[in-house]
Formats: structure tokens, C-alpha cells, sequence
């Protein structure tokens, strides 16, 4: 009787033993990438550039403003001190919304270490104005560029980030001098990137 | 003496083949012939007559493993095609498989001495034990942002719900008594004295952000408590946030000669006899409490950031025109900003935690004085959720020396768990060993609920049970707890 019940206890064992399945913890065999990359954003600055402080508008008044188009001088941001903790990013896309409030076309460039964001050949929107001249409505624009990872890491070592606008005359309406010279163009700026956890330093 | 050997060698086995075990299996609750059934309810204490001590400084020990049906599986598994060979990582699968509050738990306790005696209709028993669980909660939005990010929350505003951390080491002496008041009904009550040696606990944590859809802003808000109690120390640091560090004069002995945080709980049972054939007996065990007083650190969190990134518009210098010369001093301000709004106000104010209370609820169908069938119910409250299980089992007494059950139990949500409970008795040695998922042992990575308890009892005195001829006779009473 003792030995029926043992043996069938054994049996019972044995049976389980032989199903057991370890296979998941040869944790050698991981080949595949973690997958836990939320993709995560912030708003990372804002910044307004009334355009008398950053370009030279010819006339007075209410003179129109003939010229084709006119060039902000280069705006600065220098990052003395500061490196972008990039870790456990390798792409990303910025985010770059514009509020317009000029009566001027406009195009800007973002750069930084052989990496730029450019808004491109074609131009973006002008406020819009009435007769007067005086800007009713602001324009709203808002571009993604993806940075590879090449981008990433030119920007986790750049000394300075530039900001470059150029206005453009509009294709219709007249834009007076006074009107432009106290107008604003603001810029938004966020990330977005995938971000591995399992990478990343804090 | 083989035969023991061949037992231990059993259990050593089903030890060695299992990667995270657990406590109090339900099972144990209708094993015959031994006396740890007191601990499930005190109202039944598994021995007939006679005077027990359990080995000293082993015991018991009781280990234990849960989690609401998610499992290790669900994450870590082989792939699929080409991958067949190899480990994947698999978070979606193991975000299906989250309900929207989620646990994990694990706990443990060993028995250091433990002592009963029984006579006539009175038992006294007495155990002192090392006890320590931990808990950690979450809510499947928490998983889904450190999953997806924070991306698909433009344009809404992100809860992440409630969660947090529970842990506490703490020592038991227990005392019952329990008594058969009339040939139909037993009553028992455990009395226990705690000391917590260590214990963390957290409160109403959890945070939100609002994105709205421009993404031009975040607005961050953090709520919560925490509080520690252990020879910790927590400061800050270079102005970097609290840094952990361990109290200078930290040692083991004074850790585990800690008295400074008592606690009192208490076990009742009652068990009785509805028919000849039938037995209905409740117990509520471990309705207590610890009050943390000693070295204590706690936290309250209450912060609130509007997080809007850089203002390029402070410009940092008066030329014309107006320029940004020191980002970093404006990053650093900002970060400081933040630092501010969310860091936690430390205290010392003591706190108090409640012990796990388990209520269990059971019924016992005699088959003949050596078998029954039972079924045995628990709710289990922590830290405001309730933790359900249902176990029913077949138990018998073989032989004086061997006592057997097996039982099925739907634990938390999981409806695979086969247990199976033995006892084996050599002279004054009993050796036992009882969990409610012996599969989980062979099947870990599937495992969602594992238990094992184990533990060596001297059992003196116990006549009845050393006769063979009196286990072969009728009992004097028809207690279906012990046929001995």
C-alpha cells in the first residue's frame, strides 16, 4: 500500500517534471529589440521676434514697403554648457509651430552643427490684412522634421542653435512700413521622439 | 527511514523546482493530523490530544506569489517564424492582459518556534514568526503611458489612477486558545503581539497632464504620501533631490532588536457541526494593525508645474537687437521651477498600517471518519481591493502516518490551480508540505498564483495517534478535523 502511493506520487512528479518549461528564462536568446519605446512629447520653447528688433524696415509711417523681401539678422541661441541628454533616443521629430502675425510671406531655417530645419522653397503664409493695411488675422503653421540618428547626435554636441527669417512681400495687398515694423512672428518649439527606457541616463 | 529520506528528497524537489512560492495555501485548511490548521482558523486545531513543538528555528515556512491573471509569460516569451528560436519581448500582450487595477504581491514568513498542547476540550498554542510581504499596484493607464507615451494624450488630459507600494517586515507572537465548547461547537482566538521591524507604505499616489492639442504646454500635477519606517535616512542632496542613505549607526542587531513599532492583531474561529455528516466553521484572521513610530521618514506630495519649455523672450542681454547669451541659466531656472513645485515635504509623523484580513468561510462533507470532501472561501482585503479565492478539496487520512488532500481553487480571476497537501508522520517527526498551485512549480512562467508551505512538527503524547489499532477504531467524537 506505502509503495502504491509513493510510486504514484512519483509518477505524478515525474509527469510534471517532464512538462516543465524553463525555455522562457534562457534569457541568452533574446534577439529581438525591448519594443518599449514610448513615444513621448514636450514643449521645449517659445520665443516672439518683433521685427524692428531684428530687421531693418526701409521708410516710415505709412509707406509701403516695396521691397521683394527682407532678411532678420541671424538669431543666436548659444548652448554654452548645455548637452541634450540624447540617451535612449535615436530619432526624433521637432516640432515646430510658427504664429505668423506679419503681412509678409515668411521662410526660417533652424541649424545646428551641419543639421538644419528648413520650412522650404515654399513659402509660408502671410497674416491677413485689410485695406488699411492693419494685419486681421495671424497665420498658423505647424512643420515636423524628423532627425535621424546622425541629426540626434549633432545636436547632443552643438554649441549653437540659429534662427533665420526671411520675409517675403505678399502676393496681394500693400504692406506699410509702420505696420511691419511692429509686427511679431513667434515660434513654438517641441519634440517628439521614441525614447528606449532601457537606454536611457538620467 | 527510506521512506523519509524519499519524502524529504519529494519536497526538496518540488522546492527546487519552483522560482517564486507563496503563503497560507487554502488547502491546508482540511489536511488531517496537523496542527497548523489552527492558523486558518483557530478553531481547529488539527491534533486530538497531545502536546506539539515544531522544529525550532525551521518550523515553517510559508511563501507565496499573485498577481491579478497577468503572468511572466505574457512578456517574455518565444516568438514566433523566424523568431521561434528566440526570447521576444512582448508589452502588448502584456497590456491585453491587464485589467484596469492590477497587483502584484509576494510574501513570506517563517516560523521560528511554535508550541500547542492540547487537552481534554482546551488547546493553548504559542508561535513566534517572521512575517514580510510586499505589494505594488498600478493601473493599466500607467502601463499605457510608460508604454505609448505621452504622445496620444494631445488634446485630453492624462490620469494616471492610482498607485503605489506596500511593504513591511514585521514579527508575530501569537497565542491561541481554543476551546470545544459542546460536542457540536469549537470556538478559537489567536492573540497576537507585532513589532514592526521595517515598513513602507504609500497613499494615494498618482499625477496628471494636460496636453492640449497645440502641444504648446503641459500641466503637471503630482498628489501622494509616502512614508518609511526603517533606519534610513533621507536628504537632499546638492540641491538634486532626496538622496536615500543608511543611518550611521545601522547594524543587524539592532535592526532585529527593533520594539519601537507595535502592533496587536487578532485571529477568531469558530467551527460547528450542522450533522453527522456535515461541519460549517468561519474564521477572520489577522484584524490588526501596526503603529510605525520608529525612524520614520514620511513624504506628502502635492505639486502642480504648468510646463510651457524655455521663454526665448528673456533675453539675457540689452543689445540691439535683444539676444539670448545663456540658455543654460534659463534651462536651469526652469528645471529649478519644476524641482520646486514637486518636491515632496518631508516629516516624521508616524503612520500606521493594517495587516492583510482574511476572512474564510468553509464546509466539510465526512465522507467516512478517514475522508471528506471541503470547500473553503477567502476574501482577502489589502490596501482597499479585495483578493477573492475559492478552494475545494478532497482530503483523507491514509494511514495513521500519511494524510493526503487535493484540491481545485479559482484564485484571484485564475481557474488553473491544482493543489495538493501531504503530511507524513514518523514517530514524533511530521514532516508536511501544502500548496494550492503545485503546477505553478512546473509551469512557472505561467504561473499567476504559486503558494508553498512547509514544516516539520515533534508531535508528543498524541496517543491516539500512535496506536494503529485506535486509528482503526472509532473515535471517541466524530470531529471530521482529525480522524486520529
Amino acid at each position: 500500500m506505502k509503495n502504491y502511493w509513493f510510486v504514484s506520487l512519483l509518477g505524478t512528479m515525474a509527469i510534471f517534471l517532464f512538462s516543465c518549461n524553463l525555455s522562457d528564462f534562457e534569457l541568452n536568446r533574446f534577439t529581438d529589440p525591448v519594443g518599449l519605446d514610448p513615444i513621448v512629447y514636450r514643449p521645449f520653447s517659445v520665443g516672439t521676434y518683433l521685427v524692428k528688433d531684428y530687421a531693418t524696415v526701409p521708410g516710415f509711417g505709412s509707406t509701403p514697403f516695396t521691397n521683394d523681401s527682407l532678411n532678420f539678422n541671424l538669431i543666436p541661441y548659444p548652448l554654452n554648457g548645455i548637452s541634450f541628454n540624447t540617451s535612449g533616443t535615436d530619432s526624433m521629430v521637432v516640432v515646430v509651430k510658427t504664429v505668423n502675425e506679419t503681412p509678409m510671406k515668411y521662410r526660417y531655417k533652424l541649424s545646428f552643427t551641419g543639421s538644419s530645419m528648413d520650412s522650404g522653397n515654399k513659402l509660408l503664409s502671410a497674416a491677413t490684412i485689410n485695406l488699411q493695411g492693419d494685419v486681421t488675422e495671424a497665420s498658423h503653421d505647424s512643420l515636423e522634421y524628423k532627425l535621424n540618428s546622425t541629426d540626434v547626435a549633432n545636436l547632443a554636441i552643438a554649441t549653437q542653435i540659429n534662427l533665420s527669417v526671411t520675409l517675403y512681400k505678399p502676393n496681394e495687398g500693400t504692406v506699410f512700413s509702420n505696420v511691419l515694423k511692429n509686427a511679431q512672428i513667434s515660434f513654438k518649439i517641441g519634440f517628439r521622439a521614441p525614447v528606449n527606457l532601457f537606454k536611457i541616463k538620467l | 527511514m527510506r521512506l523519509i529520506f524519499k519524502l524529504v528528497l519529494a519536497i526538496i524537489l518540488i522546492i527546487s523546482g519552483s522560482i517564486s512560492l507563496d503563503a497560507q495555501p487554502n488547502t491546508l485548511y482540511f489536511l488531517k493530523g496537523v496542527p497548523q490548521t489552527k492558523d486558518l482558523n483557530p478553531a481547529r486545531p488539527g491534533i486530538e490530544k497531545g502536546f506539539y513543538i515544531s522544529m525550532p528555528f525551521a518550523s515553517k515556512l510559508d511563501l507565496s506569489a499573485n498577481t491579478n491573471n497577468w503572468c511572466y509569460h505574457d512578456l517574455i516569451h518565444r516568438g514566433t517564424g523566424l523568431l521561434a528560436d528566440s526570447l521576444v519581448w512582448d508589452f502588448k500582450k502584456l497590456l491585453s492582459s491587464f485589467d484596469d487595477k492590477n497587483f502584484v504581491t509576494e510574501s513570506a514568513a517563517l516560523t521560528l518556534l511554535e508550541c500547542g498542547w492540547k487537552k481534554e476540550d482546551n488547546f493553548l498554542g504559542f508561535s513566534w514568526s517572521e512575517r514580510e510581504f510586499a505589494e505594488f499596484y498600478f493601473t493599466k493607464s500607467l502601463m499605457n503611458l510608460l508604454y505609448y507615451g505621452n504622445t496620444p494624450y494631445l488634446g485630453s488630459t492624462y490620469q494616471s489612477g492610482y498607485f503605489g507600494f506596500s511593504a513591511q517586515h514585521y514579527r508575530e507572537f501569537a497565542f491561541t486558545y481554543a476551546r470545544e465548547m459542546n460536542r457540536k461547537t469549537s470556538v478559537g482566538i489567536t492573540g497576537k503581539i507585532l513589532f514592526g521591524m521595517a515598513g513602507i507604505k504609500t497613499s494615494g499616489l498618482s499625477f496628471a497632464g494636460g496636453l492640449p492639442i497645440s502641444g504648446d504646454q503641459l500641466d503637471l500635477s503630482a498628489n501622494g504620501r509616502a512614508f518609511i519606517s526603517a533606519p534610513v535616512d533621507m536628504e537632499i542632496i546638492n540641491n538634486a533631490g532626496y538622496h536615500l542613505l543608511t543611518k550611521d549607526n545601522f547594524n543587524m542587531n539592532s535592526y532585529f532588536t527593533n520594539f519601537g513599532n507595535p502592533g496587536l492583531a487578532v485571529d477568531l474561529g469558530f467551527k460547528t457541526k450542522i450533522n453527522r455528516h456535515f461541519e460549517f466553521s468561519m474564521s477572520l484572521i489577522d484584524l490588526g494593525f501596526i503603529s510605525w513610530t520608529k525612524d520614520i521618514t514620511s513624504f506628502s506630495e502635492n505639486g502642480h508645474f504648468l510646463f510651457r519649455g524655455i521663454n526665448l523672450n528673456t533675453q539675457t542681454s540689452t543689445n540691439n537687437p535683444p539676444s539670448m547669451t545663456d540658455v543654460k541659466s534659463l534651462l536651469l531656472a526652469l528645471k529649478d521651477s519644476m524641482r520646486v513645485a514637486f518636491l515632496p515635504i518631508k516629516s516624521t509623523s508616524g503612520f500606521s498600517t493594517l495587516l492583510p484580513v482574511k476572512l474564510y468561510m468553509a464546509g466539510e462533507y465526512k465522507l467516512n471518519e478517514y475522508a471528506s470532501l471541503g470547500g473553503v472561501a477567502r476574501v482577502r482585503m489589502f490596501d482597499n481591493m479585495l483578493h477573492t479565492s475559492f478552494t475545494a478539496s478532497a482530503n483523507t487520512a491514509v494511514s495513521p502516518k500519511l494524510s493526503l488532500s487535493a484540491s481545485y481553487s479559482v484564485l484571484e480571476s485564475t481557474s488553473d490551480n491544482l493543489g495538493f497537501a501531504a503530511a507524513y508522520r514518523f514517530k514524533y517527526f511530521q514532516l508536511y508540505a501544502i500548496s494550492d498551485n503545485v503546477i505553478s512549480f512546473f509551469q512557472p512562467t505561467t504561473a499567476r498564483n504559486t503558494n508553498l508551505r512547509i514544516g516539520i512538527n515533534l508531535i508528543f503524547k498524541d496517543e491516539t495517534k500512535q496506536s494503529k489499532e485506535a486509528y482503526k477504531r472509532k473515535p471517541k467524537r466524530t470531529a471530521p478535523g482529525c480522524p486520529f
